[in-house]
């Protein structure tokens, strides 16, 4: 009786997330710089989309999310893993009217840079580097109205 | 008599020339009056070959330095790059709330690939300048080679040695591959480089050492440099940064030009510094009965003599000469230059059995080649 009980509610609170989960959308863009020269021979850095790099690249992780609903959202959180071959590049990570917090434990918890810490192999507690960061995590200080984007972005080196 | 100098000379000169540049502290000789020589040569200007009459054997503490110090140099540990061939994939999560209800959703996936960095870097290993005579023959010069991309890769090898900012041009003989790991040529067990048939090949960040091996010309003048380069380039591909050769990287990925431009060199550098000292020993021997036959209780006179030839400086010099078995010591006997030194370890600059039991020690300090000829003489009686 309690295990019907349970499945039903799950059922309920599936549905009813699949209807508002059309509301938002959220796309991350991968992309590199590419230094060109134009015609009129000046550099230009255009960015491409990454496909293939090589050790040692920046990618620029583009992350945005919109709302395609016609209802204002708020309590927008976009949270981003930083690949496991990838170092975040310090103070990369930018998105207007956001709070940053990184997480240096897979995504339990978020802080910000200077209260981060990580103990060492002999269990000392030491304040965390960019290498240490797992996750980035977007808050939103605003309501996202319908139609709207929000774009935030970070950069990672390829290790 | 004068090929007889010529092979102790030779005999000499490689060791101490070895020694020298590594900042050469100590140079000890040993020279055995082997005890039957005395009975069957009498000739009072025999020189003994090495290895019959007369063995010297030398123990140089810098070489042992040397030795370690090559051990020691550390591999530059780098860190390991992202494989080629990787795909490196991300996906963001958005949480939020609409009409007071909350939700979250996930986003798309995008991937990219890794692809093989074409990087390599030749370093020099030698802690200084290799000293060599002038002529000198199969000098070696160590360097590591180290792949420094992200993936597998083959290197073809070559020497240039001539290279401007020095004063003479070695003269190329062949490239060893460090076979067994040690860091030190291993003549019959490291491998002999034959381009394009054993070129190195390396997975990322590994290193292997390799030996250049040189003639030096002869009529050089002492402090002469003479400077070899060797080159290591990638056969998957180089030239400027970023050039990329579609499906040669592992795993079938783009090989891309790294910023070594797949190639890399080092210029390892001689200097004509060596010191070749030279050990010229004689025996003269007085019978009893007015002859020179080596009988029983004739008299054995010992002359050693020591001389440098070379720019360098022969540091240290100390002669031990052990007393022949089935022969006596004459105390007293013993002489450096014609002056009397006592048998005890004392001021002076030798003894007879203080420093060593049964032998003569004598320390000549630092010789060049315009130092005198130092001539030690000790007197045996056969028992």
């Amino acid at each position: 009786m309690k295990t019907i009980n349970l499945l039903s509610s799950f059922l309920v609170l599936a549905l009813f997330s699949g209807q508002i989960m059309a509301q938002i959308k959220v796309t991350t863009v991968a992309e590199v710089e590419v230094t060109e020269i134009n015609k009129q021979g000046e550099k230009v850095v255009k960015r491409t989309e990454a496909t293939r790099v090589v050790p040692g690249t920046e990618v620029i992780y583009t992350v945005t999310a919109k709302n395609t609903g016609n209802e204002p959202a708020d309590n927008i959180v976009v949270t981003n893993p930083i690949p496991e071959q990838t170092v975040y590049v310090e103070d990369s990570a930018f998105g207007a009217g956001t709070t940053i917090t990184f997480s240096v434990d897979g995504g339990t918890t978020y802080n910000t840079p200077a209260k981060l810490t990580v103990k060492d192999a002999a269990g000392v507690s030491r304040p965390a580097t960019a290498e240490d960061y797992t996750n980035v995590r977007w808050t939103l200080r605003f309501s996202l109205q319908p139609g709207q984007e929000a774009p935030v972005w970070y950069r990672v080196r390829v290790k | 008599m004068t090929r007889l100098r010529g092979l102790l000379l030779a005999a000499f000169s490689r060791q101490i020339s070895l020694i020298l540049p590594a900042t050469a502290t100590t140079a000890s000789y040993t020279v055995d009056a082997v005890g039957d020589c005395g009975n069957r040569h009498h000739d009072p200007q025999r020189v003994h070959p090495p290895g019959h009459g007369t063995r010297h054997t030398e123990t140089y503490w810098p070489l042992t330095l040397a030795l370690l110090l090559t051990i020691w140099l550390p591999a530059t540990a780098m860190a390991i790059g992202t494989s080629a061939g990787i795909d490196i994939s991300n996906s963001s999560t958005a949480e939020y709330s609409i009409a007071g209800s909350s939700g979250s959703v996930n986003g798309n996936t995008v991937s990219f690939r890794v692809d093989e960095k074409l990087d390599v870097n030749v370093t020099w290993q030698d802690a200084a300048n290799v000293g060599v005579s002038t002529p000198d023959t199969d000098q070696i010069l160590t360097f590591l080679l180290t792949n420094t991309g992200n993936g597998n890769d083959a290197y073809t090898l070559s020497v240039q040695n001539a290279l401007g900012g020095d004063q003479f041009n070695p003269v190329q003989v062949d490239i060893y591959l460090d076979t067994n790991g040690n860091g030190n040529f291993n003549a019959g067990v490291d491998t002999l480089y034959i381009p394009g048939t054993n070129d190195p090949v390396l997975g990322a960040d590994a290193s292997q050492t390799i030996f250049v091996r040189n003639n030096i010309p002869a009529g050089l003048n002492g402090g002469d440099l003479g400077n070899s380069q060797l080159t290591a380039t990638s056969t998957t591909g180089s030239g400027a940064p970023a050039t990329s050769f579609a499906n040669a990287g592992d795993n079938n990925t783009t090989a891309v030009v790294g910023t070594s431009g797949g190639s890399s060199s080092a210029i390892g550098t001689y200097d004509v510094t060596y010191a070749t000292v030279s050990l010229l020993k004689s025996v003269i021997i007085s019978d009893p009965l007015g002859g020179n036959q080596p009988m029983p209780g004739a008299t054995m006179t010992y002359s050693i003599q020591v001389s440098v030839t070379g720019p360098g400086t022969a540091n240290g010099v100390v002669i031990t000469d052990p007393i022949p078995a089935n022969t006596t010591y004459t105390t007293g006997t013993l002489t450096l230059n014609a002056v009397s030194l006592s048998d005890v370890a004392d001021g002076d600059a030798g003894d007879v059995g203080g420093t060593t039991p049964n032998t003569a020690t004598v320390d000549l300090g630092n010789l060049t080649a315009a130092s005198p000829i130092q001539t030690i003489t000790f007197e045996v009686i056969i028992n």
